[in-house]
């Protein structure tokens, strides 16, 4: 007897696999959404907080769906139920008495005695009369909930970023404008020392110049906060300062002013005129021979005249000499030795004598000639000064870049508040005093050219003085703190350093003879690296 | 080959025969249908039934009615401590014919019937109980060397009280496992208690009336049972059951793991076909089923299945173990 056909049964079971198959797909595209939003989320987190991006790019988000929905579907098709599996579970499903499992089996063999058909038939007539289709139902899975987990975090995290970082290119703007002045005189400072370079051959100008250049690109390049931009451009300019004072060291000591009145005190005498000329017409080792040619004469003691006259010169010149308040640390030695020794013997005075002839020899003997060594120690000196400006806020540039009357191009100033005296108290309203704003200080200085060739005299009521830091040769404390942007590990650590250093700082400050009118500056710049609270 | 019609209407004539028989066994038995049924059905599928209960719950009533309902020779044995095989299967007796001629003469004992029930088996000695295993696995007893065959359907329903257990000897496992189903006689609910009343101590009894004509009918409902198919499926969850009552094996459930010392034997799953197909007949279809399988499993392993010593000491029963295999394959 043969097997009745079994369309029915599989039809059935091929719609209850598909709805098995669409459960499956459903329920896998859950479990892979809510994997593909924790992926999401973390990835979005480390680019957010640790790489300091945009969480993600929508070509990555688009991606890791795609990627999941494919996954899905893989998952799908692998684990896609055979008919008798389908079968099977129908019949669990439906309490069907396993008819779907029996026509299945037995429709394999087309004739295998009446019983076996009767049953298939039984199975067949069963399965017509009812809907077992709707045994597997179709529905959203209840874990679709949790989707809603990292949807909402991914909402969050996209948000925060957009802010921040809408926030942070505001702050950048803000911060490049705060820095393009300092900058650009930077680089104009940088064109004008490349230019005395040039003109004076001096390697050293030269690298500076480039210093310079570097210094005004990371100025801009590392602005990203207006209040770091102020520091940061505080920190470049003091950076560039102490350069420009350890080249200033490697300069001769002895300036080309004092050389001229050092030369015009050994003029006045007949003994030591020959050595003068000398010295005036910038030969330093002819002056420095002339020089112990006269002392050869002094120590050989044979015309007492001479010896007198020779020492007297000596003398007159040293008294000079030490009237003079611009005179550098060496020379301020020699006119002391030479003071004690114009008191006691003409040896000593010899001795003294000796060691001016020495100086000058070796001053003759640099590397570079007495004019280019004084161009650029005359360039650095300005150049300093221009970076105190800076430093301090004042020198602004005028408005077409003239300067105003009374003041030289191609110099920097600073006016003495002091008018010539220290000890004058000011008076209550008097505008010539610090107001405590940036950048309203009485100050005729300029920056907008620092290396002009000419000095002038400074107005009638001021007197004009070059103000040069200089590096203490006390202990000092210097610590280097890595610093990325806002990371609070290293403002951690810059405010222990601040709390450490400040009251040294504060106590030097106090102690230190400071012209009255510097004094503000310095409280400014120490209130400016104060670390925020 | 017999052809479809035909197969139809003695199925239909099955069903018909199992639910008169029963209904008639059910006129004199309150409250034991389950029971009945596996007794029923263990008739029908040609094995015989372990009854256990306490006394006094009609099991030696069931077995007499359904010898009365069927219409078959009906024998009682009470198992006692001095009973011998010869009492149970006959013995050969000196007998003088006509002219004086004397020769010895095989007297058949009371397992010459279709119904034999062994009452108490367990208070007779192995010997004695091991006189039945012939019996009931080959249908023929061996007398002096001569093969005596059985009359057809032959069944044997033995009883056995759980709770008198001193004087007793256990059935050994040999023989249990020629037992069919083992079925247990509940104590009557207090409805049913007040129906036997009513039905036992009235002046009216009622009657059984003869279902069957003959044994040969018998034999040959026996045969429309074994022409039901069943599916690959489903013979592999019959299987499944029976291997997952050895420990050993990688179905064993955890219960079996634990407690069981050795599994249902090939006769377990022999007998879960055999009542699945009659489950199958009666609920008017032509296949067994897994349902039809789990239907029967309590009855047909839980005499099969031994537990081990901390089974027992844990007082864990078989019907656990079942229980819990078939939980496990519910899917």
């Amino acid at each position: 007897m043969k097997t009745p056909p079994i369309d029915v049964v599989l039809r059935n079971l091929r719609a209850a696999r598909r709805r098995l198959s669409s459960q499956l797909l459903l329920t896998t595209l859950v479990k892979m959404g809510l994997l593909a939003g924790a992926v999401l989320v973390i990835f979005g987190a480390v680019n957010r907080w640790l790489l300091g991006r945009m969480p993600w790019d929508p070509q990555v988000a688009a991606g890791v769906g795609i990627g999941a929905a494919v996954f899905a579907l893989l998952i799908m098709i692998a684990r896609r139920r055979s008919l008798p599996e389908v079968a099977g579970l129908v019949d669990r499903l439906g309490e069907t008495r396993d008819r779907f499992l029996t026509a299945l089996d037995f429709s394999k063999t087309q004739d295998d005695g009446p019983m076996r058909a009767m049953a298939v038939e039984e199975c067949v007539r069963f399965v017509g009369a009812g809907k077992f289709a709707q045994l597997i139902p179709v529905r959203v899975p209840r874990e679709a909930i949790y989707l809603l987990v990292p949807i909402v975090a991914v909402a969050l995290l996209q948000w925060e970023a957009r802010e921040s970082f809408a926030a942070r290119q505001t702050e950048t703007v803000a911060a490049r404008a705060a820095v393009e002045d300092t900058a650009r005189k930077l680089e104009e400072l940088a064109r004008q020392a490349e230019k005395t370079s040039e003109e004076s051959k001096s390697d050293e100008l030269k690298k500076l110049a480039e210093q310079l250049q570097r210094s005004a690109e990371e100025l801009r390049a590392n602005a990203t906060n207006p209040e770091e931009a102020e520091k940061s451009a505080l920190r470049e300019i003091s950076a560039l300062e102490q350069l420009v004072q350890e080249m200033q060291k490697s300069t001769p000591s002895v300036t080309p002013e004092e050389m001229k009145a050092l030369a015009k005190a050994l003029a006045e005498n007949e003994a030591t005129k020959e050595a003068a000329a000398e010295m005036s017409a910038g030969d330093l080792a002819k002056a420095a021979a002339a020089l112990e040619k006269a002392l050869q004469k002094l120590e050989e003691n044979k015309d007492e005249r001479t010896s007198e006259e020779i020492k007297k010169a000596l003398e007159d010149a040293v008294k000079k000499l030490a009237d003079q308040k611009q005179l550098s640390e060496a020379m301020q030695k020699l006119a002391e030795q030479m003071r004690k020794a114009g008191a006691g013997k003409s040896g000593q005075s010899s001795e003294a004598a000796k060691q001016l002839a020495q100086m000058l020899r070796q001053m003759a003997q640099g590397k570079t000639g007495q004019s280019s060594d004084s161009q650029n120690a005359q360039a650095m000196q300005q150049l300093l000064s221009a970076l105190q400006n800076m430093k301090f806020g004042e020198g602004q540039p005028q408005p077409g870049g003239q300067p105003q009357p009374g003041q030289t191009p191609g110099i920097v100033m600073m006016e003495s508040f002091g008018k010539g005296d220290p000890g004058a108290v000011p008076a209550p309203g008097d505008p010539q005093q610090p107001s405590g704003q940036p950048g309203s200080e009485r100050d005729t200085g300029t920056t907008d050219t620092p290396f002009g060739k000419d000095r002038v005299k400074p107005g009638e009521n001021a007197q004009a003085q070059q103000i040069a830091g200089r590096q203490g040769e006390g202990q000092s404390l210097q610590q280097s703190l890595t610093s990325a942007g806002d990371s609070s590990k290293s403002n951690r650590g810059y405010k222990d350093l601040y709390e450490a250093m400040a009251p040294a700082a504060q106590e030097a400050v106090l102690q230190e003879n400071i012209p009255l009118g510097s004094r503000f500056f310095i409280k400014r710049y120490f209130e400016s690296i104060r670390p925020k609270e | 080959m017999t052809d479809s019609p035909n197969l139809e209407k003695q199925t239909e004539q099955f069903r018909a025969s199992f639910t008169r028989v029963r209904d008639e066994m059910m006129k004199m038995m309150v409250g034991q249908k389950s029971v009945v049924e596996g007794v029923l059905v263990a008739f029908f599928a040609g094995g015989h039934v372990l009854l256990e209960g306490v006394p006094g719950l009609g099991k030696t009533m069931l077995v007499r009615t359904l010898a009365e309902a069927v219409n078959l020779k009906f024998s009682r044995v009470q198992f006692t401590p001095d009973l011998m095989p010869a009492d149970i299967v006959g013995t050969n007796m000196i007998a003088e014919d006509e002219n004086g001629k004397k020769s010895f003469q095989f007297q058949p004992g009371p397992v010459f019937a279709n119904i034999v029930l062994a009452d108490e088996i367990n208070r007779a000695t192995p010997k004695t109980q091991s006189a039945l295993l012939e019996a009931m696995q080959e249908h023929h007893v061996t007398v002096g060397g001569t093969q005596h065959r059985l009359e057809q359907p032959f069944l044997v329903l033995a009883t056995q009280n759980p709770l008198e257990m001193e004087g007793t000897y256990p059935l050994p496992e040999a023989q249990l496992d020629r037992f069919f189903f083992k079925l247990k006689v509940a104590f009557p609910t207090a409805d049913d208690l007040h129906t036997i009343l009513d039905r036992t101590t009235a002046r009216e009894h009622p009657e059984i009336r003869k279902v069957l004509a003959s044994p040969q009918e018998v034999v040959e409902l026996r045969e429309v049972v074994r022409q039901v198919p069943l599916a690959k499926d489903v013979q592999t969850h019959a299987i499944n059951l029976v291997l997952a009552t050895h420990p050993s094996e990688k179905q064993a459930s955890p219960l079996a793991k634990k407690y069981v010392r050795y599994g249902a034997s090939p006769r377990g799953a022999q007998a879960l076909i055999l009542a699945g197909k009659i489950h199958a007949l009666l609920d008017n279809r032509y296949h067994v089923s897994r349902a039809d399988i789990d239907q029967a499993a309590p009855a047909a392993l839980r005499h099969r299945i031994l537990l081990n010593f901390e089974g027992e000491a844990e007082g864990t029963n078989t019907d656990e173990v079942i229980a819990e295999i078939l939980k496990q394959y519910a899917g």
